[in-house]
């Protein structure tokens, strides 16, 4: 691999890094498996595109694109507290929803923006969505530490007793999957700026990136606890990502047929996470 | 004041296998009495505290906590005025989190949470004071996780979080059943000391025939549903365990 | 936990596995996804370099299939571009459009597989490609050709699928000006497909197809009802005919990747090449002899130029 592929990867890896932590979020922090997640980051790169070839400025087109991505958070949760539909299926309906909705926003499968003024003003990529990536960790380092966001922790840990000390469970649920949907979506709109164009099969398979992601980050830094450290495993588990799929990419090199890009990657994953457990058997005898 | 008033609960309503688990019960505490409850198995005794906690909905009956009626109101609602502590030490506590994380949830029972930090130096002072009531030295591993304390520590915390704030009852589910014996008892002098130094209004299930008489001012006994016997005073104080068992043959 | 890390860092400076001979030019293909007639565009443009004797010995290819993952996709062509090819094939517009934010000013752009490459912006400098416009006005052609009489055109189309919905206001358009009346029914769910084609049964000539998922999917209720009404079926996916059309105009993808393979090796060759943007040349047209001869039509000569 060379410097350019790296960066390369880098630059995918970080904007990924933000759907890794939006799925944390949901998976991890209130225990709660939303697949909203191949929607609204579609929803954002949608949102973001359309208002960006309308004229309006990038940094307006993104926060809008995050405030959209909550909205289809909202809708998840909403299905599940209020109607008490599973948690599983709630996402589900929501990210089939917003399939159309999305295609609606959009007006056709693809739409290009090769030429408009995007937040990455020339070929900064980067260095930006490092920005990007740092505030909203310390973001939501804050936001987990406040009264607030502690509560929202709670309830992912032990949902009866939190109600016993006032917490409103369903509350806090809508909350975390607004938080993480925005994040998503914001993903969402980055990639398409980065890439100049959104297309309505651009969400595919977000949510397997993003576990993916959060697994490995969690395997190489021991499952950690507490917030910080959470964001940031989630942060390098989706560089780490990047890479094991690029050493797929070169694997032909060494003398392998590339047939399957994904079984490859899949290989890569098992194989991190088989690594520890080996590890302990081997020092246990 | 707690004020149960016809309190009726019926599982199963309408079908084969209905059962009334709680039969028209009346029950007055008054402000810092402690109550403990006794009686054999499918008495009524859990479900007459998840009543009370807001986990089951009467079907008869309305709760009057100082002539305010909170039988309607949900276990969020009512949690400012209801403090519970559970049978389960791994149940009570939020594993993962600190000590001090912990306290700070427990702090807000009551309260509106906002976006503010939820720690800082003064807090950690009040929990420090809270924490040394204890004897076990929690005081001084507040960033220490909860699950590196044992089962008897747990519980004490959990008793330490349910005082942080004011609470009209403090409900406690055989608090110290899951723990061995020795620690069941260190864990049940501390409830006593707690709850009489900060004048606690208490209910407490227990299966211990000795416990039931050795600790609070007053005791029910529950059969099938119904309060068969309520205890208090000079009556109780010359009642043994022994004379308790003969109670049972009704 | 350091310890692994290290490793991994070591491990990715380590192995530079690209080895390229110097001598050949490199010639990288981003593929979007599996599908037959993605599959057939790269099979096009490899047989067209074969037979131009580029392959195999002036002529390195490289070749990665994003699995219908865009991340993949974006990722693939930052690795392609690391690697200075002279030229990145592309097939199927995301591909292209993420190559194209990846490439540097050096690399030829070559496309195939994309619908409208002016709406996915792909009219740029040192950009080639064949796009694959379902060809609309030569299906009229054919229809003026095979079926003289016929003054209405029905519509089945899908409102819930844009490319079902851009198909079906082109032939409208395309139609109204060469004097066709139209008529347009909407279908959404396959339970409305029996009532749907109903509808048009009674004043249409010939019913179009615009090519849709839920057509392909119902295409053997459509053609029992349309044959027993003796009505044809026309669309743009030659692989409808053995179901019931009469007959289908439209690209072969295979045939877009031999064309798009032989402007590249004009590249090569330093011939000039115009316009950058070709449209498909070969044109499938496809009759199913069985239900011409049902509906009494005379099949007029096969291939249309």
């Amino acid at each position: 691999m060379n410097i350019l592929q790296f960066l390369g990867t880098i630059e995918i890896g970080l904007i990924y890094a933000l759907v890794a932590i939006g799925v944390y979020i949901t998976f991890r922090i209130i225990d709660f498996p939303d697949l909203t997640v191949d929607g609204s980051f579609t929803s954002g790169a949608a949102v973001a595109t359309v208002m960006i070839a309308s004229g309006y400025n990038p940094w307006i087109a993104t926060i809008i694109a995050i405030i959209t991505g909550s909205f289809a958070g909202m809708v998840t949760g909403y299905l599940n507290v209020k109607w008490d539909i599973l948690g599983l299926l709630a996402g589900i309906l929501t990210m089939t929803a917003l399939y159309s909705i999305n295609l609606r926003i959009m007006q056709r499968p693809n739409i290009a923006i090769m030429n408009e003024p995007t937040i990455f003003l020339s070929e900064n990529i980067i260095s930006i969505s490092f920005i990007i990536v740092i505030i909203t960790t310390i973001l939501l380092t804050q936001f987990f530490s406040s009264e607030y966001g502690l509560a929202v922790r709670g309830i992912g840990i032990n949902p009866k007793v939190s109600k016993s000390y006032g917490i409103k469970v369903g509350k806090m649920k809508i909350i975390a999957l607004m938080l993480s949907n925005a994040i998503v979506a914001l993903a969402g709109a980055l990639f398409a700026q980065s890439q100049g164009f959104a297309d309505i099969s651009m969400g595919n398979g977000t949510i397997i990136i993003g576990l993916a992601s959060v697994i490995i980050g969690e395997t190489i830094f021991l499952n950690p606890k507490k917030i910080l450290p959470a964001l940031i495993s989630c942060i390098t588990g989706s560089i780490l990502y990047r890479i094991a799929i690029a050493f797929a990419l070169n694997a032909h090199g060494i003398g392998l047929e590339v047939y399957d890009l994904n079984l490859i990657t899949a290989i890569i994953v098992a194989i991190t996470m088989i690594l520890p457990k080996l590890k302990k058997n081997w020092s246990a005898k | 004041m707690i004020e149960l008033k016809n309190i009726n609960v019926i599982f199963n309503k309408g079908t084969q296998l209905e059962n009334k688990v709680l039969k028209n019960i009346n029950l007055n505490v008054t402000e810092s009495e402690f109550v403990t409850i006794i009686g054999g198995n499918g008495a009524g005794k859990s479900t007459l505290m998840n009543v009370l906690s807001g986990d089951i909905n009467p079907d008869k009956g309305q709760i009057l906590i100082d002539q305010k009626n909170i039988t309607q109101l949900s276990i969020e609602e009512r949690s400012g005025m209801v403090a519970r502590v559970f049978q389960d030490p791994m149940m009570g506590t939020f594993s993962g989190l600190s000590i001090e994380e912990n306290m700070s949830i427990a702090y807000k029972r009551g309260h509106t949470r906002r976006l503010k930090h939820s720690l800082n130096d003064q807090l950690r002072d009040k929990f420090c004071e809270a924490l040394s009531e204890l004897d076990m030295g929690l005081e001084n591993r507040l960033k220490d996780e909860v699950s590196s304390l044992s089962g008897g520590q747990r519980q004490a915390l959990s008793l330490i979080m349910t005082t942080l704030q004011d609470s009209k009852i403090l409900l406690l589910d055989e608090q110290p059943a899951a723990l061995d014996p020795k620690i069941a008892k260190v864990i049940m002098n501390i409830t006593e000391k707690i709850i009489r130094k900060h004048h606690l209004t208490a209910l407490m299930i227990t299966h211990s025939m000795t416990q039931v008489l050795e600790y609070g001012d007053r005791t029910i006994m529950m059969y099938h549903g119904e309060i068969v016997r309520d205890i208090h005073g000079k009556k109780r104080n010359t009642l043994s365990p022994e004379d308790l068992i003969k109670y049972f043959d009704l | 936990m350091l310890k692994n890390l290290f490793i991994i860092i070591m491990l990715i400076f380590g192995i530079n596995s690209s080895t390229l001979a110097n001598e050949k030019i490199l010639i990288t293909i981003n593929q979007f996804v599996n599908h037959p007639a993605l599959d057939a565009a790269t099979d096009g443009v490899k047989k067209a370099l074969k037979d131009r004797e580029f392959i195999p010995h002036k002529v390195e290819i490289k070749f990665d299939n994003a699995q219908g993952n865009m991340a993949n996709a974006a990722q693939i062509a930052k690795h392609q571009v690391a690697l200075c090819p002279a030229v990145m094939v592309t097939i199927a517009t995301p591909s292209a459009q993420v190559t194209l934010k990846a490439k540097n000013l050096n690399s030829l752009l070559a496309f195939a597989a994309v619908t409208d490459p002016k709406a996915a912006g792909l009219i740029e400098n040192n950009t080639i490609g064949v796009n694959d416009q379902p060809p609309i006005s030569d299906l009229l052609k054919v229809i003026k050709q095979t079926l003289p009489k016929a003054k209405t055109i029905g519509i089945l189309f899908n409102p819930g699928e844009i490319n079902s919905v851009n198909m079906t206001n082109e032939m409208s358009k395309l139609a109204l000006a060469n004097g066709f009346k139209i008529e347009k029914s909407a279908v959404n769910s396959s339970s409305n497909i029996k009532l749907a084609i109903q509808q048009l049964i009674p004043n249409a000539d010939v019913i179009y197809l615009p090519q849709d998922n839920l057509v392909v999917s119902s295409i053997d209720t459509i053609a029992k009802i349309a044959l027993r009404a003796k009505i044809p079926l026309i669309a743009n996916d030659s692989t409808l005919v053995e179901k019931g059309l009469l007959f289908a105009l439209g690209s072969d993808y295979f045939q877009d990747g031999v064309q798009l393979g032989n402007i590249i090796a004009d590249h090569l060759s330093g011939i000039k090449v115009t316009p950058n943007i070709q449209s498909t040349s070969i044109k499938k047209l496809k009759f199913n002899d069985k239900v011409a001869a049902e509906l009494n039509i005379l099949i007029p000569q096969k291939e249309l130029s």
